[in-house]
């Protein structure tokens, strides 16, 4: 069989490479034929250097860009690293100091419960956080030492001045009898002029009245010679007072034998002279 | 198109240069909007800054090299060429039916080709040709894609793409052949 050439399918397949390398933009303007010139010069135009309104978008386009996820100066990644450690020391440090304060919080509060703290301290503790008097630090001191221990223990935990008891706000006491260090049967409790004012705060006091709250054995008597044995009985004459804001603790805080016991009223009575027996 | 520093420009953007992210843009911003006028004439502008958002959020995370970036730009814009047509609902404007003065031409394409023969008068003379036609020689020729990726966004094969690519060239040498642009 004869071999025919196909000049046409030639001419053809010549023309498509000539326009692939048109679209590719490879071609040679001389390769191509007459009629595909013109085609060029479009192409030609289309890539043409971009104008200024194709251009006119791009700050926006960088604002967005800096919004989303860029930055304008290369040096700021390790700008920005920097506080991110620092912040992280910084709070490593932070909850250290803060781990240390809660410990040191709770072993004080500790303390402050179980009456072991110093005596200022113990009394700010029970002032503030409610903790235990200062008195409460010394839980063997009741009935041990007879009446001369018991006075001595008194005024070691409670604040006396040479002649001036001078109970503390919250006690009930309002009379300010003159201590003996001595155990005597006469301690002479009368007031001593050098003692400033007493006041009473949170306390209701009636004269005549030796003021206990309602959950004490023992209550006040009129009578100016007080006995030793303690009167179980509330007097008729004295109910019991509401204690609004009086802290109950604070009388069982009190030793024993003082809560047994019955001090001369300088108010109830104006010379007094009482026997103050202490009860063991 | 950028050349043999794409990779450095992308990977110097994707950390954050604002330098690096300019040149890419100002490599294909002109690109895009020269696809976009012909296209789509009456959305470009909104559609070519809406495309460089969709770019900004997966800037990141995009790996490819510049072939790929160009067809990564190109079709999240062509995407969104077609979800604006659906959401106005309004019907697929024909190309050849696209009045000249919507075109960012002048009234006469073939007068301004002759006397300055520039790009909006050669987006004019593609704007003359079938919508498949104009579109894979624009993306061919303005997007600079491969056939195959070309074939890839338009969802023909490459073969067609590749017929009319030769159909649409012919074509656009008669129209400019028509118009008096000669050599």
């Amino acid at each position: 069989m004869p071999n025919f050439p196909w000049p046409g399918r030639r001419d053809a397949s010549a023309e498509d490479a000539a326009l692939a390398a048109l679209l590719s933009g490879s071609g040679e303007i001389e390769d191509l034929s007459a009629s595909l010139r013109p085609a060029a010069d479009v192409l030609a135009a289309l890539r043409a250097r971009p104008s200024g309104d194709e251009l006119a978008g791009e700050h926006a386009a960088m604002a967005e860009f800096r919004d989303r996820v860029g930055m304008s100066d290369p040096a700021l990644p390790t700008r920005r690293r920097r506080p991110s450690v620092l912040s992280s020391l910084l709070s490593a440090k932070a909850a250290a100091a803060a781990l240390c304060v809660a410990v040191a919080l709770g072993g004080a509060a500790t303390a402050a419960y179980a009456g072991a703290l110093p005596s200022s301290a113990q009394r700010l503790a029970h002032e503030f956080i409610g903790a235990p008097a200062a008195h409460h630090a010394m839980p063997g001191a009741h009935g041990s030492g007879g009446a001369a221990g018991s006075w001595a223990r008194h005024r070691r935990h409670h604040h006396f001045r040479p002649g001036c008891f001078m109970p503390r706000p919250h006690q009930s006491w309002s009379a300010s009898p003159s201590p003996s260090t001595s155990a005597s049967p006469s301690p002479s409790p009368s007031p001593t002029p050098s003692c400033p004012p007493f006041r009473f705060r949170h306390h209701h006091f009636r004269p005549g009245c030796f003021m206990h709250g309602p959950h004490h054995s023992w209550s006040a008597s009129p009578s100016p010679s007080a006995s030793a044995s303690p009167s179980p009985s509330p007097s008729p004459s004295c109910p019991p007072l509401p204690f609004r804001h009086h802290h109950f603790r604070h009388h069982h805080a009190m030793p024993h034998h003082f809560r047994h016991h019955r001090f001369p009223h300088p108010m109830r009575s104006p010379s007094p002279s009482p026997s103050a027996t202490m009860t063991s | 198109v950028i050349g043999d520093g794409f990779e450095e420009e992308l990977a110097a953007a994707q950390r954050g240069h604002e330098a690096a992210f300019a040149r890419l843009w100002r490599d294909a911003n002109p690109s895009l909007l020269r696809y976009l006028r012909v296209i789509a004439p009456d959305l470009a502008d909104d559609v070519a800054a809406e495309t460089w958002l969709r770019v900004l959020r997966g800037l990141k995370s995009f790996r490819g090299d510049e072939q790929a970036w160009r067809a990564w730009v190109f079709t999240i814009c062509r995407h969104l060429v077609i979800d604006e047509r659906r959401r106005s609902k309004a019907p697929a404007v024909q190309l050849s039916e696209v009045p000249a003065g919507r075109l960012a031409t002048g009234t006469d394409a073939a007068d301004e080709a002759i006397e300055h023969f520039s790009t909006r008068a050669a987006l004019a003379m593609v704007a003359a040709l079938p919508p498949l036609q104009a579109e894979v020689i624009l993306l061919r020729v303005v997007a600079g894609l491969e056939t195959g990726a070309v074939a890839k966004l338009v969802g023909r094969s490459p073969g067609a793409v590749r017929v009319a690519a030769h159909r649409g060239l012919r074509r656009l040498a008669e129209i400019a052949a028509e118009a008096g642009v000669t050599l």
